[in-house]
C-alpha cells in the first residue's frame, strides 16, 4: 500500500432478511428475529420459526448484551482492507436472548475470553450495513 | 424394495495429476487429464462411461464429456458440501450403479486452488475459474466477510477453540498429525513436500494464522486434479485391476449447515452422523481399520473427526495420534500419501486414491502390509462431512 491511500474493507449489498436486520439494527440497536406464536429468538434470520416453523417472525430489540461464547484472533485475512488491522479479534457471543452473533472486538486481544460480559455497538456504514462490534462491559 | 448397496459398487480406476504450487493448464484441462487417467487405469474406454460427478462450481459434466467424447451421457450430478463432496459422491455413484440408472461413473475433482487465487501480472493464460459461490454464501457475506473473516481458517477456529479449551489440545498435539503426514509424504514422489523435513519445533515456529491455527496446521493451496472410476462389484471382476470395494458410506450436514456460531452443540460436526451409519452398512468397527484417510484441512479437525468417525471417545483424539499410532508402522497409519497438509489438496479426492492404492496394495513405500479395510472422511463448507469405507475385494 502506498502512504496515505487506504484500501476499502468488503462491504456486503445487503439483501432479503438480512437487510431487514441490518436496517432494524442500525435503527434501533441489535435487533433479533423474534416468533410472534411460540415467543422463540433466532439469528442469523430465517424465514421460519427454528422452534415451531411458524412464519409470523418480526425483528424485536434485544438488550445488546451477552457474553463471549468463542473467538479468534487472525493474523491473516483475504480482505486486504483488513490487512493493517491485522492482528484482530473476532467474538462469538451469546447475546442474553440466547442467538450468538459474531461481532469485531474493541480492546486488546490478549484480554478475549471465553465467558467475559459484552456490550454490543454498531459501527454505521452504510444505510443498510453497520458493523457489529463488541466491547467488555 | 430395498436395494443392497453395501459392496454392490467398486473403484475400478484411478488418476491424478501432479500436485503443483503455480501453473497455467486451467482446471478443465487438469480435471480431463486427471479423467483420461482413470479412465485408461480402469481398462475402459471414455465412451464406456455413462455417469459423471463432479463436486460443484468447478467443471460441469457437460465439458468433460464433450472434450473425452462421451456422446451419450446418462447420470450427470454434482455434490455441493465443498471438500466433503468427492467422498460423497462416491455414495450417489454407488446409488446410480446400483439401481441400473448409470454403469461406469466418473467421479473427479480438480482446482487452481493456487493459480486463481493469485494475481499474475501480465500472465494472460493464468486460470481463472475460481468455482461458484458457496452454499452459506448468504450468511457468510452478510455476518462473517464485513468483519475480515473470510477463510476457512477463521471460520472453524470458532468451534476449535471451544475444543482445544474443553480437551486441553496443546499445539503439541495437533503438531502429531502435521508430522505424520510430512514423515508420508517423504515416501511419495507426488508430494509437494517430499523431502521437506519438518520438527516439532519448526512446527512450533511457525507463525500464527487464526488462534489456535498456525500455519503448519493448514493445508497447501494446490493446482491439481484426481479423478476416479466407479462401477459394479461384479464388473470389477473383470477388469484389470483388483478391486476395491465400497463397503459403505454416508454424508451428514451439521445444523444449520450454513452457519458455525448457532449450532446446538458448536462441537457436533457433519461426520458426527455420518461415521456411524457408514460402518453400520458396512458391517465393520471403526476399529477395525487398516488405514485411515482422514480429511485434513487443518490439523485439530482430524482430531475431531478421528473421534467422530469413533476411533476413540471424545478428547482422546490428543492421545490417538500420539506415539507413532497414526505413523507407518502404528496401528491406525493416516494420511498415507501426505495427505492435504504435504501432498496436496485436491478436496479429499486424493485421500480415496491413496486408500484404493493401498487396498489394492500398490502404495510403494507407503504400504500398510495386508491392508484390507480403509476409511475415507470428507469435510468441507463449514462443517459438512462425509465417510466411506473401503474394502478389499477377496
Amino acid at each position: 500500500m502506498t502512504d496515505g491511500a487506504t484500501v476499502r474493507r468488503y462491504v456486503p449489498r445487503t439483501t432479503g432478511l438480512h437487510r431487514d436486520f441490518y436496517l432494524h439494527t442500525l435503527a434501533g440497536g441489535l435487533h433479533l428475529q423474534a416468533c410472534e406464536d411460540c415467543g422463540e429468538r433466532q439469528h442469523p434470520p430465517r424465514y421460519y420459526c427454528r422452534a415451531c416453523r411458524s412464519k409470523a417472525l418480526s425483528f424485536k430489540a434485544a438488550t445488546g448484551t451477552g457474553t463471549i461464547y468463542s473467538f479468534t484472533v487472525s493474523h491473516f485475512t483475504h480482505d486486504p482492507g483488513w490487512a493493517a488491522a491485522a492482528p484482530f479479534g473476532t467474538v462469538v457471543v451469546e447475546t442474553d436472548e440466547g442467538p450468538r452473533i459474531v461481532a469485531s472486538w474493541l480492546g486488546a486481544n490478549d484480554d478475549i475470553r471465553i465467558g467475559t460480559r459484552v456490550r454490543i455497538v454498531i459501527e454505521p456504514v452504510n444505510e443498510a450495513f453497520g458493523m457489529l462490534q463488541a466491547e467488555a462491559l | 424394495m430395498t436395494i443392497e448397496l453395501s459392496g454392490s459398487s467398486a473403484i475400478v480406476g484411478l488418476g491424478e495429476t501432479d500436485y503443483l504450487r503455480g501453473t497455467d493448464q486451467g482446471v478443465l484441462e487438469l480435471v480431463l487429464d486427471a479423467s483420461m487417467a482413470a479412465i485408461t487405469d480402469a481398462g475402459l474406454h471414455p465412451e464406456d462411461i455413462d455417469g459423471i460427478i463432479p463436486p460443484g462450481g468447478y467443471v460441469t459434466s457437460e465439458e468433460i464429456a464433450a472434450n473425452l467424447v462421451i456422446p451419450d451421457l446418462r447420470y450427470s450430478a454434482s455434490v455441493q458440501m465443498g471438500g466433503a463432496s468427492p467422498t460423497a459422491a462416491l455414495q450417489s455413484a454407488t446409488m446410480a450403479i446400483a439401481t441400473g440408472v448409470a454403469t461406469n461413473v466418473l467421479v473427479t475433482f480438480g482446482w487452481n486452488g493456487y493459480s486463481a487465487f493469485r494475481r499474475q501480472k501480465g500472465n494472460e493464460h493464468q486460470p481463472r475459474r475460481r468455482g461458484q459461490e458457496t452454499p452459506f454464501i448468504d450468511i457468510s457475506r452478510h455476518y462473517y466477510a464485513p468483519l475480515g473473516v473470510r477463510a476457512a481458517a477463521q471460520w472453524y477456529s470458532f468451534y476449535l477453540r471451544r475444543y482445544v479449551d474443553l480437551y486441553d489440545v496443546q499445539p503439541e498435539d495437533a503438531a502429531n498429525v502435521a508430522l505424520a503426514c510430512r514423515r508420508h509424504a517423504h515416501l511419495n514422489d507426488k508430494a509437494q513436500m517430499g523431502g521437506r523435513e519438518m520438527t516439532l519445533e519448526d512446527y512450533l515456529a511457525s507463525p500464527p494464522i487464526a488462534d489456535p491455527l498456525r500455519k503448519f496446521d493448514c493445508c497447501l493451496e494446490t493446482d491439481c486434479a484426481n479423478a476416479v472410476v466407479l462401477t459394479s462389484a461384479e464388473r470389477a471382476r473383470d477388469l484389470p485391476h483388483q478391486p476395491v470395494l465400497w463397503l459403505g458410506g454416508a454424508e451428514g450436514h451439521p445444523f444449520p449447515a450454513d452457519d458455525i456460531t448457532n449450532r446446538l452443540d458448536i462441537l457436533k460436526l457433519g461426520i458426527d452422523t455420518a461415521a456411524p451409519r457408514a460402518f453400520s452398512m458396512a458391517g465393520v468397527s471403526p476399529r477395525d481399520m487398516d488405514v485411515l484417510e482422514i480429511y485434513d484441512c487443518f490439523t485439530y479437525v482430524v482430531m475431531m473427526q478421528l473421534e467422530a468417525l469413533g476411533m476413540c471417545e471424545p478428547g482422546g483424539a490428543k492421545e490417538f495420534v500420539a506415539d507413532g499410532n497414526i505413523e507407518l508402522g502404528g496401528r491406525y497409519p493416516l494420511n498415507t500419501h501426505g495427505g492435504l497438509l504435504s501432498q496436496g489438496h485436491c478436496w479429499g479426492l486424493n485421500h480415496i486414491v491413496e486408500a484404493t492404492r493401498q487396498l489394492r496394495h500398490e502404495a510403494g513405500p507407503a504400504q500398510v502390509p495386508g491392508a484390507e479395510l480403509a476409511a475415507v472422511t470428507g469435510y468441507g463448507d463449514l462443517g459438512d462431512g462425509s465417510v466411506a469405507v473401503l474394502g478389499r475385494d477377496r
